[in-house]
């Protein structure tokens, strides 16, 4: 399949929302364009009421764009063949209460004429990689939040969609479950699936985003890859091995001649947040491995990993479930890694201004603290 | 859509509405029986089980229909979990009908385990030894049994206005000899119409007066429905010491068949005042002029029955009472009644007499019956479903309620329409006292919800199954074409056209659609 066909095309979309008389009540959507391609994690980025959810109920043929176009694989999103190739997880899990996890795949699965015996064998997958295979008999309404959400993901990919709509997908997870979401996102992704992500949470759109939209008031206010959008091209950052009282003397000196500035900042990397929680939760679980809710760690669905078994995601889901790793060594690690800045990263990180302006200036940094993350969305939004 | 279908059934199973609905039914079908009083005889005792069983499940059956329809689809959108079923591939009509389909699946696990139950519930009855070898056999005659209808043919109450107004000049003109287009004038002229030349000058000169004066139509009009009203009351009415005859012909492919069993007149009369509650006496003779006459003594037979209630009068003649003679009389029943009373007796022609004849089991025949109020079942959850397509569920269950009262009010219907409209009548004229455009747009819609109405309810199986006639597959099929394809399809268009164009993500699900 061609890597560069456009999934989702995106034109002058509008939607507004009307009164009992037919009266604008409020602009959710204003005359938006993009395109998604295929293999790529597209993220739907904004505050709430910025029209991502609306957005994605256009995408999905739930709610009708009152101007403009959009199309799903050369089709109206209410094209019905069209949606045999969607995957949906809603922002809440709309699920029957009175269907237990397994009918709940299977209902959903019948919806797309598979095979019985191939359905049942996939929900059995699913079920096992969202983590709920202690609670496949239980009713969906005794569910908690996290697990409904997780047997809502289950259902969303019971047909190996090509195109995996996600709304606010770690709502209610713990972060082990968000973990796990963004693995598989990757997954998805290598299997060259398109996946749009929305969601309100920066980290998540960041790590796994290939592009991101950001959206507020129902406009497009930034679009473009992570890479555009986060890149500061007036910094440089170098991480190395700690360094002696010298050798940092030294190093600065260097950098300052050269620079001219005194603006010169040093300090040791921290462990993001995420990294440590996940570290001691899997301690914790090698030493107490009953528990009546979801369980963590588990292996993405054969058939959605296709011939991927060996990919970077699934090596990822390998390490978090290792159980001879252990936090404080991998803290350990993280501090002790060698070097590995290439000569042609070098190159490209000595480029300054005069390159490509990215669509706005910002200057995170891989790794921050989640909270610093999240606030970065409200500072360029002014709010 | 077999999957949703599947699905609605396992709601209602999983919510308890099933069980609750058939311990409903179940009360329905043994507590009743204990509560009924009858008349004292075997037969009546069924006939009233028969009627207030199949009545109240057809009844209890109805309202559940109508809150699945309303609820199934409404509360799916008012939750929004229709929105993880509209996003996979199957086309919105397609979940309309899986819904239906599924409220029909509930009906036919409740109908059909209730129509068995009433079936071998009445059986063992009729076989109980506390009931003498007549009352049995009269159970198995005349209730427990599927009995075909011979009826009378159609009165012609047409009037054509022009040829009315030729044949009262020829009439005026008060020839004795006939041209041959005058001839066949007369030969062709109805009973309303022969009727109507008795007031020849006058009806002559109004549809002269009135093609200058189109107000005086109505005058017209009103003249020919009084000669058509005369015609019916010619052969409704029997005056006191007259004598009246219906003929019925029966197939006599059949008579051979039929002859081998009794075969019953079917009847029922009002006396002069139509309240009175009185008995009145009836005087039969049947089979006058053809040879075979009943009673075998040829003395009329009299009974003192009451008016305005159908009875049956079992006509028993060895070797039948049907000639089966190749013949001007070959299947010919001459039925004759003498009315001895005091008053006038009414037959009316809506209500027979007719001729009843054993044609198969009450087995079938209940089946049958039940069928038809499957199709009914059908109808309502098509409405409900149809209100819930575009309307929140409470707004559904009331609009649908709205609906089916205004179909079973027919009465008042039937007034606007007996009336001319809905301004006031005056009863000593019959004339209007103010007609408006009101009434004309009042009449059409009347008649109009009637036609509805009344394609729908008059298959009514209760009435069939509880005198032990015949539901003819005839019947059924029409009331299939009817009541499924015809009313619940146009029913199932809309909603599912409503459903299809509905926003199913909308913040607020009462804000209009795009």
């Amino acid at each position: 399949m061609n890597s560069t066909e456009t999934v989702i095309s995106a034109q002058g979309l509008t939607k507004v929302f009307k009164d009992f008389w037919g009266r604008p009540k409020a602009r959710a959507v204003s005359g938006i364009d993009f395109e998604v391609k295929r293999g790529e994690v597209f993220g739907l980025l904004g505050p709430n009421g910025s029209g991502k959810s609306t957005t994605v109920k256009m995408l999905l043929g739930l709610l009708y764009p009152s101007k403009g176009r959009i199309s799903v694989f050369g089709h109206s999103p209410r094209h019905v063949q069209t949606k045999s190739r969607l995957g949906y997880l809603p922002e809440e899990s709309y699920l029957y209460r009175y269907l237990n996890s397994e009918e709940t795949v299977d209902f959903f699965g019948s919806l797309f004429h598979i095979e019985s015996k191939e359905r049942r064998e996939r929900a059995e997958q699913l079920i096992q990689m969202v983590g709920l295979e202690n609670a496949k008999r239980r009713h969906v309404g005794e569910f908690s939040k996290g697990m409904q959400r997780r047997i809502g993901l289950a259902q969303a990919l019971i047909n190996d969609p090509d195109l995996v709509i996600l709304d606010e997908p770690t709502s209610g997870l713990d972060p082990i479950g968000c973990r796990e979401i963004k693995d598989l996102i990757l997954t998805l992704a290598e299997r060259g699936k398109t996946v749009i992500l929305s969601s309100h949470l920066l980290s998540d759109v960041e790590d796994v985003c290939d592009r991101a939209m950001i959206l507020y008031g129902g406009k497009v206010q930034a679009i473009g890859t992570m890479k555009e959008l986060l890149s500061n091209r007036n910094a440089t950052r170098i991480t190395s091995p700690a360094l002696s009282r010298e050798t940092m003397d030294k190093v600065l000196t260097l950098i300052r001649e050269d620079t001219k500035s005194q603006e010169v900042h040093v300090d040791n990397p921290t462990e993001n947040l995420e990294s440590l929680f996940l570290n001691i939760v899997e301690q914790a679980q090698q030493r107490e491995s009953e528990t009546s809710g979801a369980t963590s760690g588990h292996r993405v669905a054969d058939y959605l990993r296709g011939d991927t078994s060996q990919n970077k995601s699934d090596r990822v889901l390998d390490h978090l479930t290792r159980n001879e790793d252990s936090t404080l060594t991998q803290i350990a690690n993280t501090q002790s890694k060698p070097a590995t800045i290439k000569e042609d990263k070098l190159a490209d990180l000595s480029k300054t201004e005069t390159d490509p302006a990215p669509t706005l200036k910002v200057t995170p940094k891989k790794g921050e603290d989640l909270d610093k993350a999240n606030d970065k969305l409200s500072g360029l939004l002014g709010e | 859509m077999w999957a949703i279908a599947k699905q609605t059934f396992k709601a209602a199973v999983r919510y308890r509405f099933v069980i609750a609905m058939a311990i409903s039914l179940l009360i329905i079908v043994f507590g009743l029986p204990l509560m009924i009083k009858s008349d004292g005889t075997a037969k009546g005792m069924v006939q009233l089980v028969l009627t207030y069983t199949l009545g109240a499940t057809t009844a209890l059956l109805g309202i559940s229909s109508l809150w699945m329809g309303c609820g199934t689809l409404a509360r799916e959108i008012e939750d929004n979990v229709i929105q993880m079923v509209a996003v996979k591939p199957i086309a919105r009509w397609q979940i309309w009908f899986g819904k239906w389909m599924g409220i029909m699946l509930l009906n036919a696990a409740l109908l059909v385990p209730t129509g068995l139950t009433i079936y071998f519930l009445i059986e063992s009855r009729s076989r109980s030894e506390e009931l003498s070898q007549s009352e049995q056999d009269k159970l198995r005659n005349e209730v427990l049994v599927s009995r075909s209808e011979v009826n009378l043919p159609e009165l012609d109450l047409t009037l054509n206005r022009s040829r009315a107004y030729n044949y009262c000049k020829l009439v005026l003109m008060g020839k004795s000899q006939y041209t041959p287009s005058e001839q066949a004038l007369r030969m062709s002229v109805t009973n309303p119409e022969h009727i109507l030349s008795l007031r020849g000058q006058d009806y002559v000169s109004l549809v002269e007066q009135a093609q200058k004066n189109p107000q005086l139509i109505k005058d017209v009009e009103e003249l020919e429905h009084q000669a058509i009203q005369m015609y019916k009351g010619t052969t409704e009415v029997i005056l006191p010491g007259q004598n009246y005859q219906w003929v019925f012909q029966i197939d006599t492919n059949k008579i051979d068949e039929i002859n081998k069993r009794p075969i019953y007149l079917r009847y029922k009369f009002n006396a002069g005042d139509e309240y009175d509650p009185k008995s009145h006496l009836c005087t039969w003779t049947v089979g006058a002029g053809t040879g075979k006459h009943w009673p075998a003594n040829e003395q009329p037979k009299q009974i003192k029955v009451g008016s305005s209630v159908f009875h049956e009068l079992e006509l028993n003649l060895e070797g039948g009472i049907v000639p089966n003679q190749e013949g001007p009389n070959h299947g010919r029943v001459v039925v004759n009644f003498f009315n001895l009373n005091e008053k006038p007796i009414i037959f009316l022609n809506k209500d027979g007499p007719s001729i009843l004849y054993h044609d198969g089991g009450f087995g079938l025949n209940l089946f049958r019956g039940l069928l038809i109020i499957y199709f009914w079942l059908g109808l309502i959850a098509a409405i409900g479903l149809m209100a819930s397509s575009f309307l929140a569920f409470p707004v559904a269950a009331f609009m649908s309620i709205g609906i089916l009262l205004i179909s079973a009010s027919t009465g008042t219907l039937e007034q606007i329409v007996e009336e001319k409209g809905i301004s006031g009548i005056d009863h000593e004229t019959g004339r209007k006292l103010a007609p408006s455009a009101l009434d004309d747009i009042a009449i059409v819609m009347a008649e109009s919800i009637l036609w509805v109405t009344n394609s729908v309810w008059d298959y009514s199986p209760v009435d069939n199954l509880s005198s032990g006639r015949t539901i003819t597959w005839t019947s059924l099929f029409w009331a299939f074409i009817g009541i499924i394809l015809f009313m619940s399809g146009l029913i199932s268009a809309f909603g599912s056209l409503m459903f299809t164009r509905k926003e199913l993500a909308l913040p607020n699900p009462t804000a209009s659609m795009n």
